[in-house]
């Protein structure tokens, strides 16, 4: 699934298939080519965890392939790790270990580990090298996780909610860093995340899953053009109009939903219609309604 | 190969917050030892501490997430568990030279009532024990982890150990009575080598465990 003919795809799932108890992950499918941020968006429990979850091994899939760096990730699994940086929504260090700890323990796995990095980095993030982890807030355990990631130079960063618990001086520095990190061409993001204005600001491509689903994987810009909000009065629809709308919803004065672009001309031309964005697109999709693919 | 070392580095690392404890617990076996008149305590207490810092390996990682640490290295999951039975053997090689070199140090200044080979031997058969335990412990705890396993794994063998170490002639009275029936110099190195045994075991048992657990 190339989205560009010339760009090799630095990430690509394919048929992903997982079951969770009640949850299920199905048939997952998207890519990511090299040189560009993606945003993979979707509700609480939507499913994104779980994809990064099975990108790292974490969990075992039931069926599908996943290729980073156009290699199968479990034959090439430690080649694979080395390359990339991850930020999930949890600290994952011992409490009691400083900043300096955390590097001694991890900085032997990765050849490319750098100390004056990792220095400039945790200055940058104004955090102090001998502090313990439980000592600092939520904000900066994430930051921190961010230098880590960040410090091995990885050719794909894989974050998961990196900015939950982020204040907006902070997601706006992290956004920095992004910019920064993808001025090399080789490198991509997989950027998680339901605060969809940070995607805004750095995403080229959006991967929307739903209920374990993928509804959208496109650039931000094709995604934001297909989906329109549309209002108006309450007579103005018939029951097959209505059921053409995503998170269709009444109220006193009229109606107002989603729709696919390729489906306004079956509409009235009194309608009233607006841009979407992409908390829209996830909240509609959320409410139901959805047309089947 | 080095990033299993550069686990157990991790793995030691992740042990700092207790290395007050550890430090201290050779100094309360000496004084045990001085108390009870019985050289064999200090390397039997030594021992145990080493079981213990063992288990806080596993009640450390679930604590704080460290699967999900160990999942963003460069490391295998079966790397993961490979190296975690060698951190186990490194700590049980340390509790093992600071027991001796504490019986070593007891008998010079003649403190126990005990020979310095049967002391020895309680040494050798105290770390076959020991690993046996942890090798039982060790699969439950990748598979079920810390907390849910701690009833199954710990407490059942913790508590006959520490009978057997409170009961101060019994352990003394097995090994002469072994080494009676025996040629004596088997049980030097023969608990030692069915030790790595029981280890070798278990981690090929947890390998598969922690191969196909969900994190």
């Amino acid at each position: 699934m190339n989205h560009t003919a010339n760009t090799p795809n630095i990430l690509e799932v394919n048929h992903l298939s997982k079951r969770l108890g009640t949850f299920a992950l199905d048939d997952v499918s998207f890519a990511l080519p090299q040189g560009f941020i993606m945003g993979f968006i979707g509700e609480n429990g939507a499913g994104k965890t779980t994809t990064i979850k099975l990108m790292l091994n974490m969990l075992a899939k039931d069926k599908g392939e996943i290729k980073i760096f156009g290699q199968e990730h479990l034959q090439y699994e430690r080649e694979i790790k080395e390359r990339i940086g991850v930020v999930m929504d949890s600290p994952y260090y011992v409490d009691a270990w400083t900043m300096l700890d955390i590097e001694h323990a991890v900085s032997s796995f990765y050849s490319k580990w750098d100390h004056s990095r990792y220095m400039n980095l945790l200055e940058h993030f104004s955090l102090e090298p001998k502090k313990q982890l439980k000592a600092l807030s939520r904000g900066m355990k994430m930051k921190l996780m961010v230098a880590v990631a960040l410090t091995h130079d990885p050719d794909l960063l894989i974050l998961d909610e990196p900015t939950s618990g982020l204040d907006a001086v902070a997601r706006n520095e992290l956004m920095e860093i992004l910019r920064i990190f993808m001025t090399d061409e080789r490198k991509g993001v997989l950027f998680s995340t339901h605060i969809t204005s940070d995607l805004e600001k750095v995403a080229d491509y959006i991967t929307l899953i739903h209920k374990g689903r993928i509804l959208e994987t496109q650039t931000k810009d094709e995604l934001l053009e297909k989906y329109l909000v549309v209002k108006g009065g309450l007579n103005l629809l018939t029951t097959e109009q209505r059921q053409m709308l995503i998170g269709y919803r009444e109220h006193s004065v009229g109606f107002d939903g989603l729709i696919d672009c390729a489906s306004l001309r079956h509409l009235p031309t009194s309608i009233v219609t607006e841009p979407s964005n992409f908390d829209e697109i996830m909240i509609r999709f959320n409410m139901g309604g959805e047309i089947d693919e | 190969m080095n990033s299993m070392f550069a686990f157990v580095i991790l793995d030691l690392l992740s042990l700092k917050q207790y290395r007050k404890v550890f430090f201290f617990m050779p100094l309360l076996a000496v004084l045990m030892s001085w108390y009870m008149k019985a050289d064999s305590i200090a390397a039997i207490l030594c021992l145990l501490c080493s079981m213990i810092a063992c288990t806080y390996l596993f009640s450390i990682q679930e604590k704080n997430l460290l699967d999900t640490l160990y999942c963003t290295l460069s490391l295998k999951r079966s790397n993961i568990v490979i190296a975690r039975y060698l951190s186990v053997f490194c700590i049980e090689m340390i509790a093992y030279i600071v027991g001796l070199l504490l019986i070593t140090i007891l008998h010079a200044f003649s403190i126990g009532i005990d020979s310095f080979r049967g002391d020895f031997i309680a040494l050798n058969v105290g770390l076959f024990a020991i690993s046996f335990f942890v090798s039982f412990q060790i699969p439950f705890f990748f598979r079920l982890g810390y907390q849910k396993a701690a009833l199954i794994a710990y407490i059942p063998f913790f508590l006959p150990m520490l009978l057997i170490s409170a009961t101060l002639t019994l352990p003394f009275d097995i090994f002469e009575f072994v080494r009676g029936i025996t040629n004596g110099f088997i049980l030097y190195g023969l608990p030692v080598i069915a030790g790595i045994g029981c280890l070798g075991l278990s981690c090929m048992i947890s390998c598969r465990l922690y191969r196909q657990k969900n994190l």
